[in-house]
């Protein structure tokens, strides 16, 4: 019988590193995987491909406290060892800090949510509190968003399983939002400002990628 | 440092301006003597996937005195918050403000980079000519193969070099530290010891002459200032600096793999081609060195792809025997290779066979005509009969995505060598009816240095028709893709490539009015360059013309190959007559260059 192994890895990617995108970012992995000597396996066919499977890709521009990738090897390693070798090859604001065998690559299904910390300023304070106070009856809004190569409606608030916020300074707001995947897909933090008439500049975004338990 | 976080939210393609890559070198500010800020005028993955440009890097910070850190031109939504902002232009590697270096180095590989000189120096608030810089300035300094004609960005510059970088560069660092440490120091002290190492051009040291609307002379304004530059070069490539630490980018750069430089120079003559003359003598690297290159470069980058770089692979003397050795041993990790210019022979076909193994890709030749008489006077040596021959086999073998390069435009080329071309393209239709053909046509450029740089740089009308002929008998096929390079591109490519020094200013002008990008098709706004040329009472065709033989030509104070010897080229060319393959102390027909013996 061939032999693959599924390890399943989390990381972290701050900073600079956030303006990476998903394919770039998978080519940068699958040259650290051969610097460090890992042995990851190829797809077969013309053009052999390391085996990393991303779930829902991080957006460019959007830091992560944990995201996960599902890599496939030819045989086992200690995932100690997986951790530093790779670690050894990539620059510090992207860390692997967690790694488990698997049983098949399932990133997708295995997502339970994405919770996100959304640092916003609003030039109107007062009316986008109350805004806030009011979310509620903003329950049946509809926005337009991107899913895929075709646009959709969705409702926001299908997907959001907690909300809160704390004013850090000023106009500078911390909003925390917990949030589910339905039906495959996931609202982007951004995609939950759009709620707001008073909609506030977002001035930063770092998500976390949450699994099934 | 600049916090570069804050402007990146919103521009395209953010990765580009943030470093991070791998094998980048950052080095103690306050530990160095020399800072130099190399710079690419072009976007990223244009400058990233430049050999030269990454040889430099390492040529320099190899050094424990010196550090270098790499700027390219920003795009135009990051360069408008820049401006907007006033943030001066910053290096990816500690995002410092280029003018606080010791030198600004441009790489210099395209004509139409030009205008991004401008950008770079102007962000960095450092004045574009070198007469408006003060000793306080960083000095501004340039190479690369478009340097072979230096006159149209000679105002630019302080020190301009001509050549390989490999031996010289070292020469010009220890210059500049000792004279840099000495305290009274002012910069013609700088340029007189500058000016005795080979391959050193400091423009602002001659005198440049017009008549008539025509470049007349260059004259040097000092007893001390050489006559002529003579282009530096490796003798010795096989033991030269090459980088096997090289840089790999976090974002999909154009040539996006490692690169071997496995041959430097061309045998062929192929009289149009800039490149066979301007990186002669032909030397090669062995075998052994090459497979320990390729070797330390996968283990340092991890690229699954690496090129053996050459100006015609097939010519390299062993190259079957290191292709064999490459694949055998990297074929496994599943490591692919790729050998650029490939001749259009049953010879090159078993070596793309054999490298194909890992990555299968389509089949690429420049046979740059259809017509054998034309192919006579640009001296390509290619048989019809023999190139049916390989694509028969190649067909056998079970390519069938095949790439050809032409040109429109070249030398004594009339409507029937057209005709030719499309008889050529349908009887590759007959010996293959699946074959999918993708034709790149692009517009002949006479280049300085070369047999054809006294040559016609053909008229818009022309090329249209001959474009239309084209179209009008291949495109209808469903299995063909034709693609014809843009002609105004070409055309300030070609004023560029032959122009004197009076372009500077009108390059300064057009760029005033907001050109950018000229190498890109979409930037590219050919009024604003009209309009340029006007205000300066210069006729671009000035510089597209067949100039006469007898005419001083601007970079005839550079010295490539010598002048006679291309005259002959050229006559020969007229007469479709071929020139033998060159090879040293065997069959030379004696076109000047040394050969380091």
């Amino acid at each position: 019988m061939e032999n693959r192994v599924v390890y399943r890895l989390a990381f972290f990617k701050l900073n600079l590193l956030k303006y990476v995108g998903a394919n770039d970012f998978l080519n940068f992995l699958g040259r650290a995987l051969r610097r460090a000597n890992i042995p990851v396996k190829y797809s077969e066919g013309y053009n052999p491909r390391p085996l990393i499977s991303l779930g829902f890709p991080c957006p460019v521009g959007v830091e992560s406290r944990r995201e996960y990738i599902d890599l496939t090897l030819q045989e086992d390693m200690e995932e100690k060892e997986l951790i530093k070798k790779l670690n050894d090859q990539i620059p510090n604001d992207i860390r692997f800090y967690e790694a488990y065998k698997i049983k098949k690559s399932s990133l997708i299904e295995d997502t339970y949510g994405i919770d996100y910390e959304l640092y916003i300023f609003t030039h109107l304070k007062d009316p986008f509190l109350l805004e806030f106070k009011n979310l509620d009856s903003l329950e049946h809004r509809k926005i337009l968003a991107r899913r895929g190569n075709s646009i959709k409606e969705i409702k926001p608030f299908d997907y959001i399983k907690e909300i809160s916020y704390q004013n850090l300074r000023d106009n500078i707001f911390l909003i925390k939002l917990k949030t589910i995947k339905l039906e495959n897909t996931i609202l982007r933090g951004e995609e939950f400002l759009e709620l707001f008439y008073i909609k506030p500049v977002l001035i930063k975004q770092i998500r976390e990628v949450i699994l099934n338990v | 440092m600049i916090d570069v976080d804050r402007l990146l939210s919103d521009v395209e393609k953010p990765s580009r301006y943030i470093g991070n890559e791998h094998n980048i070198v950052i080095k103690t500010w306050s530990d160095i003597k020399l800072k130099v800020a190399l710079a690419f005028p072009d976007l990223y993955e244009i400058g990233m996937s430049h050999l030269g440009f990454q040889i430099i890097y390492y040529l320099l910070n190899r050094r424990e005195d010196v550090l270098c850190e790499r700027v390219f031109v920003p795009g135009i939504d990051l360069e408008r918050k820049l401006r907007d902002e006033r943030i001066p232009l910053f290096t990816l590697e500690t995002k410092r403000p280029i003018n606080e270096f010791d030198w600004i180095a441009f790489s210099l590989a395209y004509e139409l980079t030009y205008s991004g000189i401008i950008t770079i120096l102007d962000l960095a608030n450092v004045p574009v000519f070198s007469k408006e810089r003060a000793e306080s300035h960083p000095l501004i300094v340039a190479g690369g193969p478009t340097v072979l004609n230096p006159e149209p960005i000679a105002d630019f510059f302080d020190i301009i070099f001509i050549g390989e970088a490999e031996e010289a560069l070292d020469e010009i660092v220890d210059i500049y530290i000792k004279w840099k440490e000495e305290t009274k120091r002012s910069k013609e002290e700088l340029f007189k010891a500058l000016s005795k190492v080979e391959g050193v051009y400091i423009p602002s040291l001659y005198e440049v002459e017009y008549k008539n609307g025509k470049f007349f002379n260059l004259t040097p304004k000092y007893d001390w200032t050489p006559k002529v530059i003579k282009r530096r070069i490796v003798y010795d490539l096989d033991n030269t600096f090459f980088p096997t630490k090289p840089l790999v980018p976090l974002q999909q750069v154009v040539h996006d793999r490692g690169f071997v430089e496995i041959m430097r120079g061309c045998q062929r003559n192929c009289r149009f081609c800039f490149a066979g003359y301007i990186y002669r003598p032909k030397r090669y690297r062995s075998v052994e060195k090459i497979i320990n290159y390729v070797r330390e470069i996968i283990k340092n980058t991890g690229y699954e792809e690496i090129s053996l770089l050459s100006l015609s692979s097939s010519d390299y003397p062993e190259i079957e025997r290191l292709v064999n050795l490459l694949t055998e041993e990297f074929s496994k990790e599943l490591v692919s290779f790729s050998l650029p210019s490939l001749r259009a022979d049953n010879f090159s076909l078993s070596l793309a066979e054999k490298i194909s193994k890992v990555r299968k890709s389509g089949l690429t030749f420049a046979i740059e005509s259809g017509s054998e008489r034309l192919r006579k006077v640009i001296n390509k040596g290619l048989r019809e009969e023999d190139f049916l021959k390989t694509l028969e086999i190649a067909f056998q073998k079970g390519w069938n995505n095949i790439k050809l390069y032409f040109m429109l435009g070249l030398p004594t080329e009339t409507n029937d060598d057209i005709y030719q071309t499309i008889d050529l393209v349908y009887k590759i239709l007959k010996l293959n009816k699946k074959v999918k053909l993708h034709l790149s046509f692009s517009v002949f450029i006479p280049k300085p240095h070369t047999p054809f740089q006294w040559e016609r740089f053909e008229d818009k009308g022309i090329i249209e028709a001959r474009k239309q002929v084209l179209f009008k008998h291949l495109n209808k096929k469903k299995n063909i893709v034709i693609d014809i390079h843009d002609y105004n591109m070409s055309f300030l490519e070609a004023v560029f490539s032959r122009g004197d020094r009076r372009l500077a200013k009108v390059i300064f002008d057009s760029w005033s009015k907001g050109s950018r990008l000229e190498g890109w098709k979409e930037y590219l706004n050919l009024t604003l360059w009209k309009e340029a040329f006007s205000e300066n009472n210069i006729d671009p065709t000035t510089y597209t013309r067949e100039i006469d033989i007898n005419e001083k030509l601007p970079w005839d104070h550079i010295f490539v190959v010598s002048k006679n010897y291309l005259i002959k080229e050229r006559e020969k060319a007229h007469k479709g007559l071929e020139s033998g393959a060159c090879e040293w102390k065997v069959l030379c027909d004696f076109c000047g260059v040394k050969h380091g013996e």
